[in-house]
């Protein structure tokens, strides 16, 4: 077949050509129209040089670590992606006159009456709170759960208390720091000492540094050049000028504090809303030259007459600009809607972020050294993490109260054909301690819908061919694991 | 993760490869499989088929660009899988991209040369190298990757109609520089 040797020939074009089809987005002929999609290929396509090197910065990650494969910890598998476990509910300030039961219930139902196999969990975990002192006690109780700014909306949990619904904060972990997450010993390491969680309900740094921001606006460039580029350079002294940036496609880094920042040249936009800031933090640059290039090769040669651009220098205080460059993100890269938390929430993450493993931090890691803003921004909506909901609760005397915490679980699994036992399975971890401070005089699980899976591995004690679907659980035993195989329908 | 951290993974036999491998390209190989397969379940396993065998090549294999590496993987086990199923009758994705592609067929009054499918390659290369970077970029996203005509119109902010013509005037443009190699496929 003639045409069939073309379409095999193409897989065989030399590897420059398809890398630069994989990390270069296409010119644009009208206003923009952007999406996840396009941020991340701005995002691959940022090219830094650096003496000559040439390297692209990393894709983001997205979900959580994967561990290694298959090989087990304890009793339990060691999954490639691991969803983390679920925890138990604990109280702002301990109590030792208030104690708890707990039933956790995990329900396998299919997704819709066309699904042919479970992924995932619709999780209830259900607390019997218990006043044994001599008067009311109003309590702050406080559930945390695993996700990430970009998962929030599916996983965030709802919470009643004696039926009724509550309205519980919202309260964001931090980057793990590279504690791996990636099994349930993970989770541990990152809570067991409680700095996490206290960090979490502290009071997030402010970016409150005065910097120098130079917008970019008003573009202009020869028509009949696609790909016509705008660069700005100038040299720093690195030690007293830190530079971050938002809208640029290019960065070469040389010696003697050389910097250049290029850009392809928007058309038909003005004052448009695709900005390009360059931001300033210490000692401001100077002598700055702007240079067109007939493409994204800023190279003696390849230069373009008629490039040009509307530079405007401004001083603003950081988290200000910070504000409005979130803000951009989220209303021109997500139609506006994704961010499930209030922006001032995020702009606290991402300030954490930056703060701890960014430019601002002593020692930025990998790619943060840069100073891509996209890249900060994509990485703390879409890094694990654990959350706190936090919510008040009244236990009158001699009395119990019953809160019921309803959440989607997803599972932990291996990649299919990935050379590992584990294929389809499904695993679904609890921890029965880590991270409470509440007394639980008993602790029970539940499975139902179980026709539409087989258990695998478990420590529960669940025996579905006799039907025992509810066991009473060791509360000395820190982690229950229970890993299945979907039934198909 | 660095291309070249990810490969020293591969060569100390860390099974952390396959994981950074997946964090960094997976979405991408699963585009280039679901653009020629249409199929969630089949191209999931052509994605993790590729991690097998990229597993099982590195080392002694040193890919200078592990995306393209990897992405040339995913692509021939699609089209062999795609072969399976046009036996059993199943349409997909690539049927359109062949039948696009017959426009480059050259006409059979050329003088022909009977080529393998290597020179056709480098042929298709050198008809690259003289096309802008926009309209070979617009090409192999289309062709190679998989990228269907109305993402690829979104991207640049036009209609598909008119991307497509534009298409349409870059295959007979190879059509055109495969004539002039006096090549018979």
């Amino acid at each position: 077949m003639k045409v069939k040797q073309i379409f095999d020939a193409i897989t065989e074009v030399r590897d420059e050509y398809i890398e630069e089809a994989r990390t270069t987005q296409l010119k644009k002929s009208a206003i923009a129209w952007k999406k996840w999609t396009m941020i991340v290929a701005a995002c691959i396509v940022m090219a830094i040089g650096i003496r000559g090197a040439y390297s692209l910065p990393d894709l983001l990650p997205f979900g959580g670590k994967a561990g290694g494969s298959g090989s087990g910890h304890g009793e339990s598998s060691t999954f490639m992606s691991y969803a983390g476990p679920a925890f138990p509910l604990t109280l702002s300030q301990p109590d030792n006159t208030v104690t708890a039961t707990r039933n956790i219930i995990y329900d396998f139902s299919l997704p819709n009456e066309d699904s042919i196999r479970v992924w995932g969990a619709n999780v209830e975990d259900r607390y019997t709170l218990i006043n044994s002192s001599t008067e009311e006690k109003n309590i702050e109780a406080v559930y945390p759960f695993i996700g990430s700014f970009n998962d929030l909306k599916e996983l965030i949990p709802t919470i009643t208390v004696n039926g009724q619904k509550e309205h519980p904060a919202l309260y964001a972990g931090g980057y793990s720091g590279g504690e791996k997450l990636d099994s349930w010993e993970g989770y541990k390491a990152l809570l067991e000492d409680g700095s996490y969680q206290s960090n979490a309900f502290a009071a997030d740094p402010v970016l409150s540094q005065p910097v120098t921001v130079y917008a970019f606006t008003d573009f202009e460039a020869p028509l009949e050049y696609e790909a016509a580029t705008q660069a700005i350079s100038f040299n720093i002294d690195p030690d007293k000028t830190t530079i971050l940036h938002y809208g640029f496609n290019g960065i070469d880094i040389g010696d003697n504090g050389f910097r250049r920042y290029s850009y392809f040249v928007p058309k038909d936009i003005r004052m448009e809303k695709d900005i390009k800031l360059l931001i300033i933090i210490g000692e401001d640059i100077k002598d700055y030259s702007l240079q067109g290039y007939k493409n994204g090769a800023c190279e003696r040669g390849n230069e373009l007459e008629g490039v040009s651009s509307t530079v405007t220098r401004k001083e603003q205080i950081l988290s200000d600009v910070m504000g409005e460059v979130i803000n951009h993100f989220f209303t021109n890269y997500d139609d506006g809607n994704s961010l499930a938390v209030s922006q001032e929430m995020f702009l606290g993450a991402v300030t954490e972020f930056m703060v701890h493993y960014g430019l601002l931090s002593d020692n930025a890691r990998d790619h943060y050294q840069y100073g891509v803003l996209e890249d900060v921004i994509l990485e703390t909506y879409s890094l694990k993490r654990v959350f706190y909901l936090k919510f008040q609760v009244s236990v009158p005397v001699g009395e119990s109260v019953l809160v019921t915490v309803k959440m989607r679980k997803n599972p932990s699994y291996d990649f299919i054909c990935s050379g590992t036992d584990n294929k389809g399975i499904q695993g679904y971890d609890m921890v029965t301690r880590l991270g409470s401070n509440l007394h639980f005089d008993a602790l029970t699980a539940e499975l139902t819908s179980t026709q539409n899976i087989e258990i695998v591995r478990q420590n529960y004690g669940f025996n579905l061919s006799q039907g025992v679907t509810e066991v009473e659980l060791d509360l000395n035993n820190e982690h229950y694991y229970l890993e299945i195989r979907p039934v198909e329908q | 993760m660095e291309d070249i951290k990810i490969i020293e993974l591969y060569n100390a036999r860390n099974e952390s490869a396959i994981n950074e491998t997946d964090t960094k390209y997976g979405r991408m190989l699963k585009g280039i499989a679901m653009n020629i397969l249409s199929n969630h379940w089949d191209s999931e396993e052509v994605v993790n088929d590729t991690y097998v065998r990229a597993w099982n090549a590195i080392p002694p294999a040193k890919p200078n660009y592990l995306g393209a590496y990897l992405g040339r993987i995913t692509r021939n086990l699609s089209i062999n899988r795609w072969h399976e199923q046009r036996a059993k009758k199943r349409n997909s994705s690539a049927e359109l991209l062949i039948s696009e592609l017959s426009d480059c067929v050259p006409a059979m009054q050329t003088v022909e040369t009977v080529i393998e499918t290597k020179e056709l390659a480098k042929v298709i290369d050198c008809w690259l190298s003289t096309l802008s970077t926009d309209n070979r970029i617009l090409f192999l996203r289309r062709y190679w990757f998989g990228d269907t005509v109305n993402s690829l119109a979104k991207e640049c902010g036009t209609s598909a109609n008119k991307l497509a013509g534009r298409l349409y005037r870059l295959r007979q443009s190879l059509k055109i520089a495969l004539e002039k190699e006096g090549l018979s496929l």
